[in-house]
């Protein structure tokens, strides 16, 4: 287990923050976070690279804060530059045990074959596929005996296809050898399929954690929402104890989260784009006396891959909803802009944002 | 886009090279093909061709062992006083070879000077001092070549080999030293290269002692001073071929220096 507790680490104009988080051993981590958040520099501080100027790291019940790189037994594979240039595969992999003066090593053999990486032994790291790079950084890491391993954005440079690939194959090593993984990235796609918790980095600080056993990700922070790319976020205030007016969009909306006990208090929410829901005409009864309906009409319609992605505004306001249509429906509506349609939000799906 | 050079684009290019050409060539109306012989096999330029080789090669390790760790430190630390130290590095380039080799001599006159001259060991018209003024010219030129290598070699690798277990001095062992090998081999070339012809600062501290402390160019100074032309000419065309064939390998490594 590590147990990051108060770090600050300051650097230029940029700083970490009042860093407390525990990293559980035997799982998954992933940092998600835009670029310049100081997702690298939390790994550095982690491996030993950086001293925090306050703060302590605990690894295992030890103090590691001052403790040097080499005596933590944590491996770092940086984002770019993963592999020693001037040494082959097989060199690269065996670097550790070279360093600890072991010729022959057993184990490092069976690693190697389960990583896949017995036939490119001999060959020079600058002819290796981006997959195959991170394969032998990872077989190295393992062999030096890291049980903890430091990953920043390994996927950054893969194709979406090959970048699932990796993704769960990392998974699939990570059981066998039973290994804590800090992985870094601020690539959202893949990671949640292989993750036990996702934690956001955002401008040196950490939001929410989210434990990936739990049924849907619901963000908490109004950074984390504007992070996942939510842009239905608005601002409102309480009007009773389920009741929030939103003067924006000239609705009052019933939410199911309970609310503080503050009347008139200013509040933000979000709702997901894929939570709205288009009230089908012939299904129209049966919403009679359901809350949070708005009528409007399409601005704009956007094709993706698996979904429309449309601009709704609710009638007499100019204030755009993104609502995600998914295409498989798209036979039961026909759906064009201008065209007017009714639009309902479930009281559960709407999240409060600190 | 058309890469190959017009013919004036060649002639404006080969300007330069050209003159180095013609006075190379102009040194061979002066060459006795009787005397070639003579005198590259006469006994004082066998002595100087060997001193200086000798000399040049002892400030090469001697630079080259200097300037490692000072060209390491300065490549990888932010400290106080840096850009200081980096522009003192620059002072032979700045200072001519005779005011340097004068600011030795006169080092060697002061208090601290003499007790070393005393008690440890005599520079001053000596071998030594060959050796010294030359380093001194050099090492400057080695540290800022080195360091310029490192510079380009990404600290990433070093941080990685410092997880997997490798304390700073393995990993700059491991790491770094053969990284940086082409580098530091062609800044070992350049710097003999450089000690090879280095006159005014050898002369001024090391004197003109003939079996002693006379090298190559010193041997080509004494030799025009008396006016015997064909025996410069000899003496001239043997260290402009080590000269040149010193600055090819320099050339053939200072390309892949970055792997």
């Amino acid at each position: 287990m590590i147990d990051l507790k108060n770090i600050h680490y300051k650097a230029n104009n940029f700083f970490l923050d009042k860093i407390n988080h525990t990293f559980e051993e035997k799982k998954i981590h992933i940092i998600l976070g835009p670029s310049g958040s100081g997702k690298t520099l939390l790994l550095e501080i982690i491996a030993g690279l950086r001293t925090p100027q306050n703060g302590q790291i605990i690894y295992h019940n030890t103090d590691i804060t001052k403790l040097l790189p080499e005596k933590r037994n944590i491996a770092y594979l940086p984002q770019d530059n993963v592999l020693f240039p001037h040494l082959n595969v097989k060199e690269n992999i065996s670097y550790a045990l070279k360093i600890k003066g072991i010729n022959n090593d057993a184990n490092s053999l069976k690693i190697t074959e389960k990583l896949q990486i017995t036939p490119i032994l001999n060959r020079n790291v600058q002819h290796l596929s981006g997959g195959e790079i991170q394969r032998v950084a990872l077989a190295r890491s393992i062999i030096a005996g890291s049980k903890t391993l430091l990953l920043d954005e390994p996927t950054s440079a893969f194709h979406y296809s090959l970048k699932n690939e990796f993704l769960h194959f990392l998974k699939e090593i990570q059981k066998d050898y039973e290994l804590t993984i800090i992985m870094v990235t601020h690539d959202i796609l893949g990671v949640f399929s292989i993750a036990d918790y996702i934690t956001f980095l955002i401008n040196g600080k950490l939001y929410q954690t989210f434990n990936n056993t739990e049924p849907k990700f619901t963000p908490t922070h109004y950074e984390v929402a504007k992070f996942m790319g939510i842009k239905n976020i608005f601002e409102g205030y309480i009007s009773s104890h389920d009741k929030i007016i939103c003067p924006h969009l000239n609705t009052a909306f019933t939410i199911h989260p309970t609310l503080p006990d503050k009347k008139n208090m200013n509040i933000k929410f979000g709702i997901k784009p894929e939570d709205i829901r288009i009230i089908l005409p012939e299904k129209k009864k049966n919403y009679t006396n359901t809350p949070n309906q708005l009528k409007g009409n399409i601005k704009k319609i956007y094709r993706h891959f698996y979904h429309y992605n449309l601009l709704f505004v609710p009638h007499n306001i100019e204030y755009p909803i993104e609502i995600h249509f998914p295409i498989t429906k798209s036979e039961k509506i026909t759906l064009y802009e201008g065209k007017d349609i009714e639009i309902i939000i479930k009281p559960n799906d709407i999240f409060l944002l600190i | 886009m058309n890469n190959t050079l017009s013919l004036k684009h060649i002639f404006f290019v080969a300007l330069v090279p050209l003159i180095y050409l013609i006075l190379i060539i102009s040194l061979f109306t002066f060459l006795d093909q009787n005397k070639l012989v003579e005198i590259l096999t006469s006994e004082r330029t066998l002595y100087s061709l060997k001193l200086s080789i000798s000399c040049a090669s002892i400030v090469a390790i001697t630079s080259t062992i200097l300037a490692i760790p000072i060209a390491y430190l300065l490549s990888r630390n932010q400290f106080y006083m840096k850009n200081v130290i980096d522009t003192l590095l620059e002072l032979p380039l700045v200072v001519s070879p005779a005011a340097l080799g004068a600011m030795i001599l006169i080092f060697f006159n002061t208090k601290y000077g003499k007790y070393i001259q005393d008690n440890m060991v005599q520079v001053v018209f000596s071998i030594n001092g060959i050796i010294v003024a030359q380093v001194i010219s050099t090492i400057g030129i080695s540290i800022r070549l080195i360091k310029s290598v490192m510079d380009e070699i990404p600290i990433r690798y070093e941080n990685i080999a410092r997880t997997l277990g490798a304390n700073s001095f393995q990993s700059f062992k491991t790491i770094m030293l053969p990284l940086s090998k082409k580098g530091i081999m062609a800044s070992f070339i350049l710097v003999w290269a450089k000690s090879i012809g280095e006159f005014g600062a050898t002369i001024t501290v090391a004197g003109t002692m003939p079996f002693y402390t006379e090298t190559l160019p010193i041997a080509i100074y004494l030799r025009l001073s008396s006016a015997d032309i064909e025996g410069a000419v000899v003496l001239i065309l043997t260290i402009i071929a080590i000269g040149l064939l010193a600055l090819s390998l320099f050339r053939f490594l200072s390309r892949k220096t970055i792997l």
